[in-house]
């Protein structure tokens, strides 16, 4: 019925799928996990208090790709932080400039904004251009948003999601301007520019905890626990195959082949 | 209600595309082929619903007569003679190249160069010696500088050969658990959309 | 003096590395140029297609990284007419299909018969949806050429039906949709050997699969395209770049060693200050 070749992947993805909807169930009847911390994330209401200290904004940006993108969920990661964000944001009454590449992203983050603002009930605070959409073009949007950074002076920039070759140009751009910077991608072409331009960086599945962390919601903690649990097998086959790899043995990659 | 079609809709085309990648089913397989068109018109109108925000956007600029209304008019002005010429001459008119070419490419190319500039400015400002990763980076860095550029071979051969060591073994250690990490973040990103747990795509944060 | 290593003014280097990165392009040094084994997997893959095979060409660029990506695909565009073979060039971002125009005239394409030899299929937009769409169904998911024509209308498209029709796929690809999505959109169903062009930094985040052989070679930012302009025995704009890149690679390094002189020079007067009789503070 599968796929040849394809039968490890199907029974591991079901395998998974089962794992994080059974951890799901459990972390609703009470059992929900804890979670390490990530000193990036922790980082954010220190930025955006010290923003709100020298009364100047915080930027943010939830990556350049849009939500039809094979890398969307590293927009939506972005977006669930922005959520938190925009929340401090309206909280200690901070500016925020989102400044968005793609046209359907910028319609998801402009209600996100807007909803963060009249849940902490300032909605009289909220302004338009609070989320800025800027072309559809890479580097245009790289250019921008540092010049953006740069005019209107910001204390903090916070750039979660997917990025490309101008990720350098962005976050240089913004450590220029002596402002905090936390950064985060799954991209892993682009995390040494992210490491070595920002103060703090969230790297890999880091992003996708970040929903999780930020809510403390025990489903989204439970999935993370999954995902914990994941890498755990992963790196238990890896070893196993290596193992019995160099006993002449092929059994495991045979496995995964099969 | 509000939200709970959107997520029904994306479980349940999400399922059929994980099924058509396993499945040899005709039925399920032709399911997907029609979900992927849909995707590509679907697709074509977020670009077109892009241009159209856009141009509301920075006419409202131009309306309002707002301190950056000379970029805005410059955008408009751009954007309208590229879809006329695009619409009455074609994409492959020499009219078309001309705009592409001197004035489209030649811009971002110029954007595409400076990052040369921030390179330079981040190695300076980050590589520095203060503990031992950053000895690390440094050493790393100056390794990989040399060794991918041809002065680093008539340098010494240790140059390339220590680079692409580097680049072949940690490195791509390391790209593969971060690679393997963030599949499994994806996985478990598609299972709280599909249960509606993520609705961060409806625009409704946490 | 030393300290003041630690605070070069930017606009100085900036100034540096313009004049460094000039000068070689006006007056060529000529700094020896090795070709790496990557560079030669890619070569051989295109030099083992039999005349007649055909091969798809994804000019998967857009203007931004055209300076990095375009003597890539320049490169490869010559040899692949040089082995007599049939390329489909099609597109998964939006200026691909100008780009790839351009390169065909550059490459010397125009002058064979389209349609027959050589054909544009231009863009589709969806990412990796339609790569995966390309994969089962060549002909409906690009269903016209660049100018609207139906693609089956051209002889170069007969028996053409899905991936695993084609005898090579070549993708030139800063980003998405590139070989990452091939791999796992048509090798992992097809097996359809792939040769990818990648900027420089995206070397690494490709490298695994070429490990794993689902990718047969892939040609990293410009020093590979130099090579392979070298392996053709056509040099061009690639080869000429080099030597910029030498020297501002070699800049770069120079700041960064005058930046750590400064550190460690701050570093021990501060020690100095702190400790005037030089004696170490533990017993």
């Amino acid at each position: 019925m599968i796929l040849q070749g394809k039968q490890f992947s199907f029974w591991t993805l079901v395998l998974l799928s089962a794992t994080f909807i059974y951890l799901i169930i459990r972390a609703r009847q009470g059992k929900a996990p804890s979670i390490r911390r990530l000193p990036g994330l922790d980082a954010i209401e220190e930025a955006v208090g010290r923003a709100t200290e020298m009364g100047r904004p915080v930027h943010f940006s939830p990556g350049i790709v849009e939500l039809t993108h094979e890398r969307a969920p590293q927009t939506l990661a972005g977006l669930s932080v922005l959520s938190y964000v925009a929340s401090l944001c309206a909280k200690y009454d901070t500016g925020l400039v989102t400044t968005i590449m793609k046209p359907d992203v910028y319609v998801v983050a402009e209600d996100i904004v807007k909803n963060a603002f009249l849940v902490e009930g300032k909605g009289e605070r909220y302004r338009p251009d609070m989320v800025r959409f800027i072309g559809a073009e890479q580097f245009a949007y790289g250019a921008a948003a540092v010049g953006i950074m740069h005019r209107e002076k910001v204390a903090a920039n916070i750039m979660i999601g997917a990025w490309y070759a101008e990720s350098l140009m962005v976050t240089e751009g913004g450590a220029q301007t002596g402002g905090i910077q936390i950064t985060g991608s799954a991209t892993v072409a682009q995390l040494p520019f992210l490491v070595i331009a920002s103060d703090y960086c969230l790297m890999g599945e880091e992003i996708y905890a970040a929903s999780a962390y930020l809510s403390k919601d025990p489903t989204q903690l439970a999935v993370i626990l999954g995902q914990d649990l994941a890498k755990a097998a992963t790196i238990a086959i890896m070893v196993v195959g290596a193992v019995l790899l160099a006993f002449g043995s092929d059994v495991v990659v045979r496995l995964i082949n099969s | 209600m509000k939200s709970t079609v959107p997520v029904v809709i994306t479980a349940v085309i999400g399922i059929v595309m994980i099924l058509d990648f396993f499945l040899p089913v005709q039925s399920v397989n032709n399911m997907a082929s029609l979900l992927q068109s849909w995707g590509i018109v679907i697709s074509a109108f977020a670009m077109g619903l892009g241009a159209v925000n856009l141009l509301r956007r920075h006419t409202g600029i131009i309306a309002k007569g707002e301190k950056s209304m000379l970029y805005s008019l410059l955008l408009v002005g751009s954007m309208i003679l590229t879809i006329i010429v695009g619409l009455f001459f074609g994409t492959g008119s020499k009219l078309y190249d001309f705009l592409f070419t001197n004035i489209l490419s030649a811009a971002s190319s110029t954007l595409y160069a400076s990052i040369a500039f921030y390179i330079l400015s981040a190695a300076y400002r980050a590589f520095v010696a203060k503990n031992l990763d950053g000895w690390i980076l440094l050493l790393t860095g100056v390794v990989i500088m040399l060794g991918t550029a041809p002065i680093g071979a008539v340098i010494s051969k240790f140059f390339p050969a220590a680079s692409q060591w580097i680049q072949d073994i940690p490195n791509t250690a390391g790209m593969r658990a971060i690679m393997m990490g963030a599949a499994l973040g994806v996985v478990s990103s598609a299972v709280k959309t599909f249960l509606g747990y993520d609705k961060s795509y409806l625009g409704q944060g946490e | 003096m030393m300290r003041s290593l630690q605070s070069i003014p930017r606009s100085w280097l900036y100034v540096i590395l313009i004049v460094l990165l000039a000068w070689p392009l006006i007056k060529p040094i000529g700094i020896k140029l090795d070709i790496s084994d990557e560079t030669r997997r890619c070569y051989e893959a295109i030099e083992s297609l039999e005349p007649g095979s055909v091969v798809v060409f994804g000019f998967d660029y857009s203007a931004g990284n055209k300076a990095e990506m375009e003597p890539q695909a320049l490169a490869v565009l010559r040899h692949l007419l040089r082995r007599n073979v049939k390329v489909i060039g099609l597109a998964f971002v939006e200026q691909g299909p100008i780009l790839g125009e351009q390169a065909f005239q550059k490459t010397g394409w125009t002058e064979k018969q389209y349609g027959v030899d050589y054909i544009n299929l231009g863009y589709r937009a969806g990412g990796q949806g339609t790569v995966a769409a390309f994969a089962n169904d060549i002909p409906g998911t690009f269903n016209t050429d660049i100018s609207g024509k139906p693609s089956t209308s051209f002889p170069i498209m007969e028996g053409i039906k899905t991936a695993a029709d084609i005898d090579l796929i070549v993708t030139i690809a800063p980003g998405t949709p590139g070989p990452e999505d091939y791999v796992r959109q048509v090798f992992s169903s097809y097996q359809t050997p792939l040769v990818c062009g990648v900027p420089a930094v995206a070397i690494t985040q490709v490298a695994p699969y070429v490990q794993a052989k689902q990718i047969k070679g892939i040609l990293g930012g410009s020093p590979a395209a130099a090579q392979y302009e070298l392996l053709i025995e056509q040099p061009g704009d690639a080869v000429a770049a080099m030597d910029a890149q030498s020297l501002a690679h070699l800049l770069i390094v120079a700041v960064i060693i005058l930046r750590n002189i400064g550190y460690l020079a701050e570093k021990k007067a501060s020690n100095n200050t702190a400790n005037p009789s030089g004696r170490g503070t533990h017993s």
